[in-house]
């Protein structure tokens, strides 16, 4: 069946028509669907970035008993023996040893020392302690800490204190002042010890 | 003739057609009458914006508008921090990077009103926990601040825990952390 040319524009025009308000209908828009007033909205975006890198951290614990004059939770604490001698009795927190190892012919006055050694950001089970000393100390004086040997100037080839000390809180250690039995001391005697915690 | 009917169709199809649908996308074409075509009536309650800014006592955000960029630097326990505003709070499991950041949220509005504020992350940084204002975040939007005022520049906490355990390979913290602000 064959319809007139203008009878089909006419109903083509009429379905038109009928499909115009769907045109306008949110199935063909794009936006909002919402009627009324929408609340407004804004999205930001904040990249944020950071490095972390692993860290060991030292400092001196201010446990009961120590003698530490100052610089307790900070790795640069200070520690006096006051006066003493080998026949007296020895100051509270100390000890008088007259047949050290860490020297000869001499004696010692001990304190103990507590470290706080932490570590973070690394697999490490225990560190290395290994000392030196800023000076060399005056003739017949020599320090030791947990009867090691004798502690040197060499900051390269410093003395082992403990090869597998824990990490943690309180771990304590004796820091000893010997003095050879023949040694004069007429002056106060000063020299800074250098702690080093190498994680293994 | 004939052979013509359904080029002229076509033609008369599309041109009743285009102009209901630029009347509904908002377009206007030449002189189609669109003002008398049903159209959706949506009012937006002023377009809003979300600006990140640096204050002289927080770290430095880059970027423009809706984004920014934040360098926490090279952070550790045992510190210093390499960059400005950046704190470390030891913790007993790890330590926490913490810096403030300001927020603008604007608005064409001329109230000032208030916005509620969620916050998600675009990936998470396990073993890392990242708090905004003190809340948690994961990538599931969560409100950290229901009546953040509009249109003036408020502070807001970053924290960042960084637990003992995390290793080397970790080491590189990225994330971005998505804000969506809706007016209230």
């Amino acid at each position: 069946m064959k319809l007139p040319f203008e009878k089909t524009t006419q109903r083509m025009l009429a379905v038109i028509a009928l499909l115009l308000p769907l045109a306008a209908t949110p199935a063909f828009a794009t936006g909002p669907t919402c009627s009324g007033t929408c609340p407004a909205a804004a999205t930001g975006t904040l990249q944020v970035t950071a490095t972390v890198s692993s860290a060991i951290q030292f400092k001196f614990n201010s446990g009961s008993g120590l003698a530490l004059a100052s610089g307790a939770n900070t790795n640069a604490a200070t520690l006096g023996f006051g006066s003493i001698t080998e026949y007296e009795s020895a100051p509270t927190g100390m000890t008088i040893s007259t047949s050290p190892t860490f020297c000869t012919s001499c004696w010692s006055v001990s304190t103990p020392v507590a470290f706080d050694v932490s570590v973070s950001n690394m697999t490490s089970s225990n560190y290395t302690l290994t000392g030196y000393l800023s000076a060399a100390p005056p003739t017949g004086a020599s320090l030791s800490v947990n009867n090691s040997a004798a502690l040197t100037t060499s900051a390269t080839t410093p003395t082992t204190i403990d090869s597998t000390a824990a990490y943690g809180t309180g771990t304590s250690y004796d820091v000893s002042l010997g003095l050879a039995n023949t040694g004069v001391f007429t002056s106060q005697i000063s020299d800074t010890i250098n702690f080093v915690a190498t994680p293994n | 003739m004939a052979s013509f009917r359904p080029v002229l169709i076509f033609g008369l199809a599309l041109m009743a057609c285009v102009p209901a649908w630029c009347a509904a996308s908002r377009v206007r074409l030449g002189r189609v009458p669109i003002r008398r075509l049903p159209m959706m009536r949506v009012r937006i309650a002023g377009a809003m914006s979300v600006n990140f800014l640096s204050a002289a006592d927080t770290a430095s955000i880059q970027g423009a508008q809706g984004f920014g960029v934040l360098n926490l630097g090279t952070v550790s326990y045992a510190g210093p921090v390499t960059a400005r505003g950046v704190h470390i709070r030891h913790q007993p499991s790890g330590f926490d990077v913490e810096t403030s950041l300001v927020l603008r949220i604007g608005s064409q509005s001329p109230a000032g009103g208030t916005a509620s504020v969620r916050a998600w992350l675009q990936n998470l940084v396990n073993p890392y926990r990242i708090f905004l204002d003190g809340v948690p975040l994961s990538q599931h939007p969560v409100c950290v601040d229901a009546h953040v005022p509009v249109g003036v520049d408020t502070r807001h906490e970053l924290k960042i825990l960084v637990p003992f355990d995390t290793s080397a390979s970790e080491s590189k913290l990225q994330t971005e952390i998505s804000l969506q602000v809706v007016s209230n």
